[in-house]
């Protein structure tokens, strides 16, 4: 249990990162830590994992409701509702009561799956080739659907794009080579990192760099706290919900919640409540298909999965138990240090946004540069790494403009779509 | 200062001291396969000797062109499966090997079990054999079945050996075709094995090779050796000895995952002479 402290505290502090800074979320995150993960046990990555998702759902609500910057896409409802927020009393009210939801809807979804862990598990006989293929149609089908930054059409387009650039290297199924031009370093198909970084990474940070921030004090104010169980349990449920909704998540669980109390209340501070409790039992919920049948619904799951791959662990129902058991013992730890950051620490944690942005994206640019040729160097293709992200960037300059998601999450679950395709070929033939 | 110099200098000779002889791990299998298994279960068995790098690149490919890049000690396991689909020119190009390089010799046969079939319903009936990859190995395994003994046995791909355990469990198929060791997993796991593929008559199983004599694709199994790659005969010798003591240590991995070497046979002493024969058979085994 000791080894999983370190990944633990990476895991925090990289959440508190991508809570804070708009623009940074979970998956560029994972793309700085990108050589520190390929040290790490599949349990301590995926303890890193939850760790940094649950914080960032603590933190994001701090940028969000003090100064209207979303650190994090869950946090869009705190962003329109800090706007009718008139006091730094309301504005106090609204930090402390999203931590005070945050603890009960994260803990409270926590405690009910642990007890209907054994019928989970029982789900598993109806996860044939047949189920597994019709979810991850319908994941790929609703991510065209969700993401409103492209077109439907241009969706598409990155989807098959994030397949076809998939498809390069040696195909175990067909036992063929597909555009590897007889070079053995494509053979395992175009850096993993690399396709992350160009077509997700570098885009995410252009689009936020001129990003405006405006810094004001955030107040401690003498406030009473309104907590009603059952409306936290109901929000909680409907987090818990959205979080299972492919490419949506914790986004889906705090609007839900949101819709919800905006039709019930009037209050902004309730409505805040709302949505940052039903987004933090979505950050649990979004993990259980990951862990019971190795399903990412979003890209840095998939990440994570592939990663775990990488060294030599599946996530499924016969690792099942034994993740479920730590990842919940972390949990209960880690809502505990969210609470803690989010309310009495939120004050000087709000200070922190006197720093300059322009710099720190900068940074991290260079940072995820830097990761390209240290993975490609560890690899003993350095050059191989450096002309495939060449290669790459003109694609990026094509797409600077979109939202790259379908095209990164296609990539990331090709290899397991091909095969549920080429299986389903033997099966019902 | 002077404290934190003789700290420094207590701290860099303490960990000269306790330096560690360095080796990498190169897996040339399947991020999930039994491969991929054996060499993380290993690298933990071995980090108390030496400061282990495990690498998994997750094909046999990738796998063999880093071989000649890594400069240190280098232990690659390479099976029969590979050399048989290299041979038949649809792999890469084929690891060749001097026996003096061999840590380690293991050989599984492959097995037919099912959670309630029966022998002869296998023979007879239309069933799904689910298998893992390379798909070409075991469908012409499955194939040489149908083709001895007039079987109707359909092959259903997986990525690894858990995968097609699942499927079986799930009912998607009906019997698989796995090494002997997973075999016994479904034995306790409420299922049974039914047919091997060897010509050993006092098997517990049927072996298929005793039903049709002239067919060699029924004595087929994994065949593999864990090659030393980068270092000296005496380096070699030393890291067998660890290595065979790791397999015979209760507490380790190794002696886990082979069940004290009941799932898994495993040879540290073979002459150079019963390396090659074994090797070339099992090879020759698995092609058309």
């Amino acid at each position: 249990m000791f080894d999983l402290i370190a990944p633990a505290t990476v895991g925090i502090t990289a959440g508190f990162v991508s809570g804070f800074i708009p623009g940074i979320g979970n998956f560029a995150c994972l793309l700085l830590l990108f050589p520190y993960l390929f040290t790490l046990d599949p349990m301590q990555i995926l303890v890193l994992y939850v760790s940094l998702t649950t914080i960032s759902q603590y933190i994001g609500s701090i940028p969000a409701i003090t100064y209207g910057v979303p650190g994090e896409s869950s946090s869009v409802p705190a962003v329109i509702e800090s706007k009718n927020l008139r006091t730094s009393q309301q504005v106090y009210q609204s930090i402390v009561q999203s931590a005070v939801g945050s603890t009960f809807g994260g803990v409270i979804v926590l405690v009910f799956t642990w007890l209907a862990v054994d019928h989970l598990m029982a789900l598993m006989k109806f996860f044939t080739t047949g189920a597994q293929l019709v979810v991850y149609v319908s994941m790929l089908v609703v991510m065209t659907l969700v993401i409103r930054a492209n077109s439907m059409a241009m969706n598409v387009l990155l989807i098959v794009l994030g397949l076809a650039l998939g498809m390069i290297g040696y195909n175990r199924w067909t036992q063929t080579a597909i555009l590897t031009f007889d070079r053995p370093e494509l053979h395992n198909g175009l850096p993993l990192v690399v396709v992350m970084i160009v077509l997700l990474g570098l885009p995410e940070i252009m689009k936020n760099f001129s990003v405006k921030q405006q810094y004001r004090p955030l107040m401690r104010e003498k406030i009473q706290i309104r907590f009603n169980w059952l409306r936290s349990a109901w929000y909680s449920v409907l987090g818990f919900v959205g979080g299972l909704a492919p490419g949506m998540t914790t986004t889906m669980s705090s609007q839900l919640a949101y819709l919800n109390a905006k039709v019930t209340t009037k209050d902004p501070v309730e409505r805040i409540t709302a949505a940052e409790t039903a987004n933090n039992a979505g950050a649990f919920s979004q993990l259980i298909p990951l862990m019971l049948l190795g399903i990412p619904l979003i890209g840095s799951e998939a990440l994570i999965l592939n990663v775990m791959y990488a060294k030599g662990f599946y996530l499924g129902q016969s690792t099942f138990p034994e993740v479920f058991r730590t990842v919940a013992i972390l949990l209960i730890a880690v809502n505990v240090i969210g609470l803690i950051l989010a309310w009495p620490m939120a004050r000087h944690i709000s200070k922190i946004f006197q720093i300059n942005l322009k710099i720190v994206y900068s940074v991290i640019a260079v940072t995820l540069l830097l990761v390209v040729v240290w993975i490609g160097y560890t690899n003993f293709q350095t050059a191989y790494y450096v002309i495939a992200f060449a290669g790459l960037l003109p694609v990026a300059y094509l797409l600077r403009n979109r939202d790259t998601m379908p095209l990164i999450f296609a990539f990331l679950i090709h290899d397991r779509l091909f095969e549920l395709v080429w299986r389903s070929f033997y099966l019902f033939n | 200062m002077k404290k934190i110099a003789i700290l420094i200098t207590l701290l860099i000779f303490g960990t000269v001291a306790n330096a560690k002889d360095s080796i990498t791990l190169l897996n040339t299998g399947s991020k999930s396969g039994s491969y991929a298994v054996q060499m993380t279960t290993l690298s933990k068995d071995l980090s108390n000797t030496f400061n282990v790098d495990l690498k998994i690149p997750g094909d046999y490919c990738s796998a063999a062109q880093m071989i000649d890049k890594i400069k240190g000690p280098l232990l690659v396991p390479f099976a029969n499966d590979f050399e048989a689909i290299g041979k038949a020119g649809m792999g890469c190009d084929i690891l060749t090997f001097e026996p003096k390089q061999v840590v380690r010799y293991d050989s599984t046969a492959f097995a037919i079990c099912s959670m309630n079939g029966s022998n002869d319903a296998f023979m007879k009936d239309s069933v799904r054999v689910g298998h893992s990859l390379p798909a070409t190995v075991f469908q012409r395994q499955i194939q040489a079945i149908n083709d001895s003994f007039g079987a109707k046995l359909s092959p259903v791909p997986y990525e690894g050996s858990g995968n097609t355990k699942t499927a079986l469990y799930n009912g998607e198929v009906d019997y698989v075709l796995l090494s002997i060791k997973h075999g016994r997993d479904i034995m306790k796991n409420g299922g049974k094995c039914h047919y091997e593929f060897s010509n050993d008559a006092n098997s517990d199983l049927v072996a298929l090779g005793t039903l049709d004599k002239s067919n060699k694709q029924f004595i087929a199994g994994y065949d593999g050796v864990w090659l030393a790659y980068n270092m000296t005969d005496d380096q070699i010798e030393n890291l067998r000895s660890i290595i065979s003591g790791i397999h015979n240590d209760p507490s380790s991995g190794m002696y886990s995952y082979t069940n004290g070497g009941k799932n898994l046979k495993v040879y540290f002493d073979l002459s150079s002479a019963e390396i090659v024969y074994r090797w070339k058979s099992s090879v020759a085994n698995l092609q058309e």
